[in-house]
């Protein structure tokens, strides 16, 4: 995953070494300062919202109760706790193509992933 | 180090060797075509006449650069210009790193307009542009490019698939591998996607000359003609629907009605089956579209690793991880997810 702060900062780079040396007009340049320097305090402000974990783990964990897979323990760090339950839903659909599974589950489990997949829709538009 | 980073008389007397008599280099910048190669038009003083030719460099880091052989793409150029495709005329591919840091290859300048697909003044022009002669041009390009094979054309050496399934699986084999090498976390929907494509192979009905990323974003537009068909890095022997199939792909055309945002879907199927004398296989285009949604969903995702591993410092792939929910659901459409 890329940190936002790392984000903030490569924005931050490009502005100063390819678009500024690009731009003539003085109102543009200072403008672009700006942004730089505002760019480089909210660096340090910023962080990840991970509010939405709580919602997908909720929407995956209710889904892997109901199929033939080792449960994960649940644990503190729910982003960890979403890659656990996600680790096991993708196992379970490889069982499922390479035929060691029922195929009858697939209809669920994608349902289960389209839900997942419209709250990580939301945090983008 | 990179194409403006060199010193113009090691230019000079290198790209001068090349062609056989002393230029001058007069100037020199970077294109912003390229994602993650870097590309430069240098114009070069040679006996008088002002001459342009384009330098690729090739960035080892680059996205999907396990399929790329920079060599092999020169020679592919060398034997196209014998067809009636229209590319580049190729130069010369040096793989000596010491002028501009990596091996690259040079091709002589094409006039004409390179156009940004998903821009709002890219996609008003090829939508204009599509329902003339340009429109045609794509399809019929497309279809002689397929009509090449390892019996017209000295392109025998990209290895010739056998006929059957052998293609698609071996695509496949390639995306797990790739899928293994980029992914930090779980990745369900591309897994569904690629258990999915195993399971519905078609049979190769031909083997042609493939592209490999046949779009309107790599073409050069004359006034009413195809200049030239550029950036043919993952060309190779192969199944020709795998083109069609990119051409096809919803993220090549997003929200808009137009594949490639410049032909209607079954327009644009109904003109190459008429250039290509033969019909397309819907289901087996399925297939190459789910493939193109589940490849570029992976590509995303190397995007994403090697900004994030400092690789790569391009904001254009930065974007691309910031829309792996978009690239998820794109596969999930292609499955039917409800």
């Amino acid at each position: 995953m890329i940190s936002p702060a790392q984000m903030l900062l490569a924005i931050r780079k490009e502005l100063t070494t390819s678009v500024l040396p690009a731009i003539t007009d003085d109102r543009a340049r200072s403008s672009v300062i700006a942004t730089v320097g505002i760019l480089g305090v909210l660096a340090l402000q910023v962080r990840e919202d991970d509010a939405w974990l709580a919602d997908s783990v909720r929407v995956l964990s209710a889904g892997v109760r109901r199929w033939p897979v080792e449960v994960p323990d649940e644990v503190a760090d729910v982003r960890q706790y979403r890659r656990q339950l996600l680790a096991a839903i993708t196992e379970l659909i490889r069982r499922i193509w390479d035929g060691e599974a029922d195929s009858a589950l697939l209809p669920d489990i994608r349902g289960v992933l389209h839900a997942d997949l419209e709250l990580q829709l939301k945090r983008t538009r | 180090m990179g194409i403006l980073d060199a010193p113009p008389q090691a230019i000079e007397e290198r790209f001068g060797r090349q062609l056989g008599r002393p230029v001058r280099l007069v100037e020199r910048k970077l294109a912003g075509e390229g994602l993650s190669d870097e590309t430069g038009v240098l114009v070069l003083d040679d006996d008088g006449e002002l001459r342009k030719v384009v330098v690729r460099l090739f960035r080892p880091g680059a996205m999907a650069r396990h399929e790329v052989d920079p060599r092999r793409l020169h020679r592919l150029l060398v034997a196209l210009t014998a067809t009636p495709v229209p590319v580049p005329q190729p130069l010369w591919f040096d793989a000596d790193r010491s002028l501009f840091g990596e091996s690259y290859s040079v091709v002589a300048w094409v006039p004409g307009i390179a156009v940004v697909p998903w821009s709002p003044e890219g996609r008003k022009y090829l939508a204009e542009v599509g329902r003339g002669p340009i429109g045609e041009d794509f399809c019929r390009i497309l279809a002689e490019i397929h009509a090449i094979d390892q019996h017209t054309a000295d392109v025998g050496f990209l290895g010739v698939p056998p006929a059957g399934t052998a293609f698609a699986e071996a695509e496949i084999a390639q995306l797990e591998d790739y899928l293994r090498r980029v992914a930090d976390e779980p990745e369900p929907i591309i897994v569904d996607g690629l258990g999915w494509l195993r399971a519905n192979v078609p049979a190769s009905e031909r083997i042609g000359l493939v592209h490999g990323d046949y779009r309107t974003g790599n073409v050069l537009f004359g006034d009413d003609r195809v200049n030239a068909v550029i950036d043919w890095e993952f060309a190779r022997l192969g199944d020709p629907l795998y083109d069609v199939g990119w051409v096809c792909c919803p993220s090549n055309r997003v929200d808009s009605d137009l594949v490639c945002m410049i032909l209607p879907q079954e327009e644009f199927l109904a003109r190459y089956e008429r250039h290509a004398g033969c019909r397309v296989d819907r289901d087996a285009l399925h297939f190459w579209i789910t493939f193109h949604q589940v490849r570029h969903a992976v590509m995303w995702l190397d995007a994403g690793k090697k900004v994030r591993d400092g690789q790569i410092d391009d904001l254009r792939l930065a974007r691309m991880h910031y829309t792996m929910p978009t690239m998820r659901a794109m596969v999930a459409d292609c499955l039917a997810y409800t």
